[in-house]
């Protein structure tokens, strides 16, 4: 029993070295690239704030092309703005016209909006790793939820995976693990977007059915197709940047390039889908029928 | 006591210049520079094993934990493993052993020597981090030369820094 003790410790700096790289090991396959679970609340509370503070001094340096980003958007929405008005105006004389005698209309109130979009700043994002995150300074109290879509002024940005109360963390659509369903716009196929690692500005759309290809052309826009919920039907997220079929299974894959510049990630809006707890409501319900 | 303090507060300068400056020096979206781990290979030559063990435990920890979004563990397990092959190599070049250990010091060595220190060290560690983080073998050639990439970037700064603070 002596000879054994004096054996291990002669053997102990190997066996503490061995301990620790175990340790580590085990923690990068237990707390693996999907969800920094090891972070917790605490500590993602505490790297937020360090961050923010980083983040600050970045936001300012990118102060003119946020302006210009932002001026191009005011203007598309104002027109879609002068557009909508313009239809409902129609709309409500139409009806005016047909219920003349009923004087005073005003059951023309548009239906409950079931997206809310919370305004919120990237503060930490990074993009040649092959699980990219997006660090956001809003959490919990500000009301972001683990699940939320995030989507930048220009295009879908990334999906909301941990929260603590005043930060939160994102996956990046830059993430090895982030899938999202998307369709071509104007037609009925839809596809799988993917990202490979690489290049931040491309990304493919994977499992478009292969009579898709003959609609295939350049620069033709990618939305999604609102099938998860989680984004809103016809956001953007890329165009085509070749008609090409990277696939050899059946399917189509091919390369888009993205509409989010996640080089200049700043401005962000987290998606709360109001209709969403329903329907989990209703698949829960559905599921314990079963 | 006071040696002690001076490589706490050394160590420390090293976790803050790595996270706040050397993180943001990517270039082209590839290469990061890894400094930190120069202090662990800078420690005095007869560091006892197990303080540079958990030394390269504790800073790699941190490291991992307020990199923008480094996984737990992923420098943890790449600096131990490439501060536990440090002892090999400094006998390997005949720094230490039964002779070197009393006139060598790591300050003033040539440009050549570094390389053959470092080098091998940095990519070690570069290796283990982007195996570890891709946690498969398919894309072998393409870690490869990330690990070389960052190695060399990397690699870059370590000297830099060896140039301005680790000079008599």
């Amino acid at each position: 029993m002596f000879r054994l003790l004096k054996l291990i410790s002669s053997f102990q700096n190997t066996l503490l070295l061995a301990f620790l790289l175990l340790l580590a090991f085990l923690m990068v396959v237990r707390y693996n690239q999907q969800q920094r679970h090891i972070m917790g609340d605490t500590l993602l509370e505490i790297s937020g704030r360090v961050h923010k503070q980083q983040s600050k001094l970045l936001a300012f340096l990118r102060l003119p092309q946020q302006n210009d980003s932002l001026m191009v958007r005011t203007r598309e929405l104002e027109k879609q703005k002068d557009s909508l008005f313009a239809q409902l105006q129609a709309l409500r004389n139409q009806l005016l016209a047909d219920t003349l005698d009923m004087g005073y209309v005003d059951s023309l109130y548009p239906a409950r909006e079931q997206f809310d979009y919370i305004p919120c700043f990237a503060i930490q994002n990074t993009l040649h790793k092959s699980y990219n995150h997006i660090l956001i300074d809003k959490g919990r109290k500000q009301g972001i939820r683990p699940g939320m879509g995030l989507v930048s002024p220009s295009g879908v940005a990334g999906r909301v995976v941990e929260v603590s109360d005043n930060f939160s963390l994102a996956l990046s659509a830059l993430n090895l693990s982030f899938k999202l369903s998307v369709m071509l716009e104007g037609t009925d196929y839809t596809g799988v977007y993917e990202w490979a690692e690489g290049n931040y500005q491309y990304g493919y759309i994977d499992a478009l059915p292969l009579d898709a290809e003959s609609l295939l052309e350049k620069s033709q826009k990618v939305v999604t197709s609102g099938v998860s919920t989680v984004f809103p039907r016809g956001y953007l997220v890329g165009t085509i940047a070749s008609t090409e079929n990277l696939s050899q299974d059946g399917f189509l894959r091919v390369k888009i390039k993205l509409a989010t510049d996640f080089n200049r990630l700043y401005n962000l809006f987290a998606i709360d889908a109001r209709h969403l707890p329903e329907i989990e409501e209703l698949n829960e319900r559905m599921n314990s029928d079963e | 006591m006071n040696e002690l303090v001076k490589y706490i507060v050394v160590g420390l300068l090293y976790v803050l210049l790595q996270l706040f400056v050397f993180n943001h020096l990517t270039a082209f979206h590839l290469a990061t520079p890894v400094v930190f781990i120069l202090f662990l290979l800078m420690l005095p030559i007869d560091t006892p094993r197990p303080v540079l063990y958990l030394t390269a435990f504790t800073m790699g920890l941190i490291i991992d934990i307020f990199s923008e979004n480094s996984v737990a563990g992923l420098h943890t397990f790449s600096s131990l493993l490439a501060v536990a092959f440090r002892s090999r190599l400094l006998i390997l070049l005949g720094a230490s052993g039964a002779r070197g250990m009393d006139e060598f010091s790591f300050q003033n060595q040539g440009l050549l020597w570094y390389m053959a220190y470092l080098l091998p060290l940095i990519f070690i560690h570069h290796l283990a981090y982007f195996l570890l983080e891709s946690l498969s073998f398919s894309q072998v050639f393409y870690t490869l030369f990330k690990a070389m990439v960052n190695t060399l970037y990397s690699f870059l700064f370590c000297y830099l820094i060896c140039l301005i603070f680790y000079r008599k």
